[in-house]
């Protein structure tokens, strides 16, 4: 095959994975605000998934937020009053924090702790015959597998963002104020950084979580079930979800900050 | 009597060679209904279930469910008329990251508004008919095969399903059991449901004893193996 007819095939086989990812997303969407899919089931589902991607992961998550606050706010503080723009802090921390960073690593976490036990779950039970099981009960696997996943991984993502931007802001202010970087008064502190906050950082926030979130939880399930009945495609099914979830949030991310910019 | 399962001239072909081929399978089963097919052990396994549940298309022919063709029903419209049909699997049939009562009440609780406590109360009830304790606590892989076997019988009579196919239900199971299997299946098809019953020998294909027609596998074609007794 000539290099361009390489790319070509590639560049189809792209697109047909990607025109493949809409249709499920689309179909989950819908699905999700149906009420009519929300069936018992279904709702224990959903809440199973809730405590494991969301409440388990708060000790981690709350781990990485300080760290990274102690290391992304004290030097933004520093190097604010060094520059003798300390008013812009607040703008800068919530541009770093809150629009760019929290939602990236909340991701990050998100797709390294639950995508990948996601994939290797969906993956399994594919392998072991068991989707048909429920298929033949009457359970759609789309409705009872992966809507009520892809549904936990945007609402855990969005609340999992938030919950580490306030983390990540008050360990960088309390480690400054600690080491006298930074504004001695909480209030200054927590005014500046309000101040900072405009309503296009809301809409940031709800683009940077919800639709990646359930773009991963989609890409995760859809993984996991591609395996043909052979446990040892398990491992291959769980690498390439997390290649793909990590791709699907860096582009989704990047999209939504150009057009928040442009 | 309403007819529950149609094959026409319905011709299989097997997706794996672990799966044996079908040539022009016809028969109809109505409500109250048994139709019992003799697939002696060591043959492969026939997917005659699978095309029942619409699971699996014929090359050559036409399942009617409920008086519609699979192949013609939308897939939302496939999977609620699946919800209709309870079965036994002739091989694993369990999701394995649930316990085993949320299995056996799972089509329950999903495709019905019946309040758990009445599903769980049922379930308890067929357990003990089929002399268990009760339904076990835990997962699958943990409960000893014969008693998994009861419990897919459980799961295979709750409710008020259409239709109860019953794949080789007597594998791992105890020979003594089959007079209790056969009473819970007449008793569910006294409610109204249309049995379909792949036996594995000549025991399990006379279990039944009334509104019952019996067919055997002859190479790939179905053929009559008594008259139908009323």
């Amino acid at each position: 095959m000539s290099l361009l007819g390489g790319m070509g095939a590639g560049a189809l086989g792209l697109f047909r994975r990607l025109r493949g990812l809409s249709s499920v997303a689309w179909a989950v969407l819908r699905l999700a605000l149906s009420p009519g899919s929300w069936r018992r089931p279904v709702r224990t589902v959903l809440a199973r998934q809730i405590v494991f991607t969301g409440v388990e992961a708060i000790p981690f998550l709350s781990l990485v937020a300080v760290l990274a606050g102690v290391a992304v706010v004290v030097q933004a503080q520093v190097w604010m009053s060094r520059l003798g723009q300390s008013e812009l802090l607040g703008p800068l921390l919530i541009a770093v924090i809150v629009r760019e960073v929290g939602p990236l690593l909340v991701h990050f976490i998100v797709i390294g702790r639950s995508g990948t036990a996601m994939a290797a779950e969906m993956a399994g039970m594919t392998a072991r015959n068991e989707v048909k099981v429920l298929d033949a009960q009457g359970l759609d696997p789309l409705a009872y597998l992966v809507m009520p996943r892809a549904v936990t991984m945007a609402i855990c993502v969005l609340c999992g963002s938030a919950l580490f931007s306030v983390l990540a802001l008050g360990s960088g202010y309390l480690v400054g104020a600690l080491l006298g970087t930074g504004p001695g008064d909480p209030r200054l502190f927590v005014g500046s950084v309000l101040d900072g906050l405009v309503p296009g950082d809301f809409v940031s926030l709800l683009a940077k979580t919800l639709l990646p979130g359930l773009l991963i939880g989609v890409i995760s399930c859809v993984e996991g079930l591609s395996v043909e009945g052979v446990a040892t495609d398990i491992p291959q099914a769980v690498s390439r979800s997390v290649v793909r979830s990590n791709t699907a949030v860096l582009v989704v991310s990047v999209l939504v900050s150009l057009l928040m910019y442009l | 009597m309403e007819t529950i399962l149609e094959f026409l001239e319905v011709s299989l072909r097997p997706s794996s060679h672990h799966m044996a081929e079908v040539e022009g399978a016809t028969f109809r089963l109505a409500a109250g209904e048994a139709v019992v097919i003799l697939v002696e052990e060591g043959r492969e396994h026939l997917p005659l279930a699978d095309a029942a549940e619409g699971l699996l298309a014929p090359s050559r022919g036409g399942v009617w469910f409920c008086g519609m063709r699979w192949e013609a029903m939308r897939p939302a419209r496939q999977t609620e008329m699946r919800g209709r049909i309870r079965r036994v699997f002739e091989r694993y049939g369990w999701v394995s990251n649930l316990d085993v009562v949320e299995n056996v009440c799972l089509a329950e609780c999903y495709h019905t508004a019946r309040p758990l406590a009445e599903i769980m109360a049922e379930a308890e009830s067929l357990a003990r008919q089929f002399n268990l304790d009760g339904i076990p606590a835990g997962r699958p892989t943990r409960v000893p095969g014969p008693i998994l076997r009861k419990l897919e019988w459980v799961r295979a009579l709750m409710g008020r399903p259409a239709l109860i196919i019953l794949e080789r239900p007597m594998l791992g199971a105890m020979r003594a059991d089959l007079a209790l299997l056969s009473a819970g299946v007449t008793r569910a098809m006294q409610a109204g449901a249309a049995v379909l019953w792949l036996a594995s020998d000549r025991a399990e294909m006379e279990a039944l004893t009334a509104n019952v027609r019996r067919y055997r596998m002859e190479g790939p074609c179905l053929r009559v193996a008594g008259q139908e007794q009323t």
